[in-house]
């Protein structure tokens, strides 16, 4: 009995020794395994850096299809890098190879899917491919998505823009006067801003929308001539000859030489002289 | 027997049960992080033997010159090594216990590294299933496991290493029951799922949770589709065709030529893969880059049919020069190339509408898996884990159960064990395995039979053989069988070739039994035989265990007459 039970205790002692060398084992092998791979991935960074500047002076250099090569070896050593998938998708949005652009951009919009620059990337491949309801699905998301860096409004208001000017190219009045009606909400204090939402309502048809929006750039910048000859054109179609002679003649004044101006200032100060001619004396 | 000794026996018993189950998880553990490091050292030893844009010299000098340092140590030191290491692994596990020595283990991480990284066209997968299945019988003798159970650990650790290599674990775990063991209803399916999610966890651990491909979302367009699918069934059983008899075929050369160019054999395969690496680069080493591409629809239908070609005579040079790497990774290759390329010919030509040819790709490497492997169950699994989306099963299973049939149709033996059939080893079947309780070969046979040297002439052995009244004789030396020879050409020979050798006249192709095939084989195959059935090794066929003749078979029947 006594033996048996010394029997059993020393194997089992052995047992518990040898599983506890095999853990420390696998722990170490473990420690190593990390390592190496942290160590591997440095590399792998390094050389995908090396692919991705390659590509980069490639698409510089209008080599399309070189710069897809390089992108896709930077993509294929460094998968979770979207700085390399991003200037992949460009590369082969560039070269018209619009599926597998989309697929390489889904496959990031998989692991981010609220990211704006991806959305955006999205929506103008759909735009190109001609699927209205999906771009304007991702411009949406990308307006709505999230921006990084600085200067956050600007980049939302650009999208916007482009959006519009999407929507106005496929007829969608209805949606591009919607989206321009957000956006007029938005426009910050700049005069700039202001003539191009006006110039977008022009070529939406709705001029006293327009008007108005000329009227504030030129509020905000008095000497800014697009605001000025832009509200006189504007004032000229809604009939206001008087109104619109004013802000044309300081549009000239201001500089603004162009020959639709020009012919236009010419075109109120001959009704003008053909009224006061027709005036009782 | 005492109590005390009951009780001894009992707690040992007990204790091997529990030990089991922790070793089942520590061999996970470690098998993991030995696919992962396999993984690691290949990618390691790739950029440093290739750097990053390779010049044409050293694609030609890199693989011949580290395959010829490989070959050394494959020819020297670790001879086991070469090839996949999945069919030496099913043979352990059938032939021998589960023995697979430390060595062998040691010796296929260093040779697969340098001959995969060096840029053979072969998997590293297979490999890391025999490295594992070395450390898991290693530990199971430190741990004087009964040989049942340290039988039980190489498909645990089978299934832990290809989860830990491909991360896949049910997949994982159905190779191991499909292909190692052959039988579905294994009772070891709850450690090696343990074994194998326990692998998956490390190499998450140390790798994160990326997938080995990126798969797009899979979508079934039309049901008109199912038939371009079929037609991707057929494309995939030729291609597992083409690349099943190519390999053997090839194999066949390469063991036929003189044993002493068995040091210079995967040097000249080296030399070769460098040529063509020099005009296909996208064929080095693993290439799962190039199946990504396959997948999301960056490669072109020109490129995907070369690349198949060139991926298929590639791999079938890396494996037939008798370099260490697998095909687990270049049947899956293949499928993605050819798949694509079907993908795409559907796009162009099909009067329905049909998906994204990266699905094609998709199934196409399940279909190619299956024609090749041998392995349909684990193929659709591997596949549905990698999409993680049921609408690809229909498409998957129709497309891999063609090319399976296929496959099987004109190449009845599957690849690994025709494989080992080339190394004289022959596995038993599932029909042998299963027939526990009928008589085996072993009870029938005599080992009391005459072997006449192959150089003894005619005259000699016509004398040797003439006290016996057996019909037919054993040719050959120390128990290895050279050929079969009849009393009655012995007797025509002997008038005008005495002094001919008696191997100038033998049957090398005979028919031979296991000691485990049963009476009902046996019988098969004495009836066919001329009058002698030699019962072989299954681990070396050309070893004679014994002979079994129509007059034994006679005197095992009375003999169990007399016994009722």
């Amino acid at each position: 009995m006594q033996v048996s039970e010394e029997e059993t205790v020393r194997i089992l002692r052995k047992d518990v020794l040898l599983l506890f060398l095999l853990a420390a084992c696998a722990v170490s092998v473990f420690v190593l395994t990390k390592t190496v791979a942290a160590r591997e991935g440095q590399i792998e960074s390094r050389v995908a850096g090396i692919w991705y500047q390659d590509g980069e002076r490639q698409i510089k250099a209008g080599q399309v299809d070189d710069a897809i090569d390089s992108f896709r070896k930077a993509t294929g050593i460094d998968r979770e890098n979207p700085r390399y998938v991003l200037a992949l998708a460009d590369a082969l949005a560039l070269g018209d190879h619009n599926i597998e652009a989309e697929q390489a951009l889904q496959r990031l919009r998989d692991t981010d899917p609220t990211n704006a620059e991806i959305n955006l990337r999205l929506a103008r491949l759909a735009a190109k491919r001609g699927q209205i309801p999906e771009a304007v699905l991702y411009y949406h998301t990308s307006l709505d998505g999230m921006w990084k860096g600085p200067d956050i409004a600007t980049k939302r208001r650009d999208v916007r823009l482009e959006l519009i000017r999407f929507l106005i190219a496929g007829h969608d009045h209805d949606r591009a006067l919607s989206e321009l009606l957000v956006l007029d909400s938005e426009l910050p204090e700049k005069a700039d801003a202001h003539v191009q939402a006006a110039k977008l309502y022009l070529l939406e048809g709705d001029e006293q929308r327009a008007l108005n929006d000329f009227k504030e750039a030129v509020r905000l910048d008095p000497l800014n001539d697009q605001a000025l000859s832009g509200a006189g054109e504007t004032e000229f179609q809604l009939g206001d000859r008087r109104k619109a002679r004013q802000y044309l003649e300081q549009a000239v004044a201001r500089g603004d030489a162009s020959p639709q101006t020009r012919d236009l200032l010419q075109q109120t100060e001959q009704q003008g002289r053909a009224d006061k001619q027709g005036e009782p004396r | 027997m005492n109590a005390s000794l009951l009780s001894f026996r009992q707690q040992l018993r007990l204790r091997e049960n529990q030990i089991f189950l922790i070793l089942a998880v520590l061999i996970g553990i470690l098998s993991g992080l030995a696919a992962v490091l396999f993984t690691l050292s290949i990618k390691a030893m790739t950029y440093w033997l290739f750097g990053i844009s390779p010049s044409a010299l050293r694609f030609i000098l890199v693989p011949t010159l580290v395959s010829f340092a490989a070959g050394f140590l494959l020819k020297r030191y670790f001879p086991e090594a070469r090839g996949s290491g999945v069919p030496q692994v099913e043979a352990a596990y059938h032939l021998q216990d589960g023995y697979v020595p430390g060595r062998v283990a040691f010796g296929k991480f260093v040779t697969g590294v340098m001959c995969i990284g060096a840029g053979h066209s072969m998997g590293r997968e297979g490999p890391s299933v025999q490295i594992a299945a070395g450390m898991a019988s290693t530990i199971a003798r430190w741990f004087r496991l009964s040989p049942a159970r340290a039988r039980s650990l190489v498909p645990v650790a089978a299934a832990a290493a290809l989860a830990g290599a491909f991360n896949t674990p049910v997949a994982a775990v159905l190779f191991a029951l499909e292909e190692i063991i052959g039988d579905m209803n294994a009772p070891l399916i709850g450690s090696a799922v343990l074994a194998s999610v326990s692998a998956v966890i490390v190499e998450r651990a140390v790798l994160g949770n990326s997938p080995v491909f990126h798969v797009p979302q899979y979508r079934l367009v039309s049901p008109a589709e199912l038939i371009a699918y079929l037609l991707l069934g057929v494309v995939g059983g030729i291609v597992s065709l083409a690349f099943c008899k190519g390999l053997l075929r090839a194999r066949e050369l390469c063991l036929k030529l003189p044993a002493r160019t068995r040091l210079i054999q995967p040097a000249a395969g080296g030399l070769i893969i460098g040529i063509i690496l020099i005009f296909f680069p996208q064929v080095l080493g693993v290439g799962y880059e190039f199946v990504n591409q396959a997948l999301n629809g960056g490669l072109l239908l020109k490129t995907m049919l070369i690349l198949c070609v060139m991926k298929l005579v590639a791999t079938i040079i890396s494996y037939a020069s008798g370099n260490a790497g697998g095909i687990f990774s270049p049947s899956l290759y293949l499928g993605a190339m050819a798949g694509g390329a079907v993908g795409m010919l559907v796009h162009k030509v099909a009067l329905f509408p049909a998906g994204d040819p990266g699905a094609y790709a998709l199934v196409g490497m399940g279909a190619v898996f299956a024609g090749i492997i041998r392995a349909p169950m684990t193929s659709v699994f591997m596949i549905f884990e990698l999409t993680q989306d049921y609408q690809v099963f229909v498409p998957l299973m129709v497309a891999n159960m063609i090319s399976f049939a296929i496959s099987r149709q004109f190449q009845p033996m599957p690849l690994y064990r025709a494989l080992l059939a080339q190394d004289h080893v022959h596995l038993p079947g599932a029909g042998t395995r299963t027939a526990a309780s009928s008589r085996r070969a072993r009870e029938v046979m005599t080992s009391d039979f005459t072997m006449i040297p192959p150089n003894a002439s005619v005259a000699s052995a016509a004398n040797a053989v003439s006290e016996s009244g057996a019909k037919c004789f054993l040719v050959g030396n120390n128990g290895t069988v050279a050929g079969l020879i009849t009393r009655e050409r012995i007797e025509q020979e002997k008038m005008s070739k005495a002094d001919v050798p008696i191997q100038e006249f033998v049957m090398s192709e005979y028919g031979h039994v296991h000691p485990d095939h049963s009476l009902e084989v046996v019988i098969d195959r004495l009836g066919k035989s001329p009058g002698l059935l030699p019962v072989v090794s299954r681990s070396d066929t050309q070893k004679v265990l014994g002979v079994i003749t129509p007059q034994a078979l006679a005197q095992f029947v009375q003999k169990n007459w007399e016994n009722h």
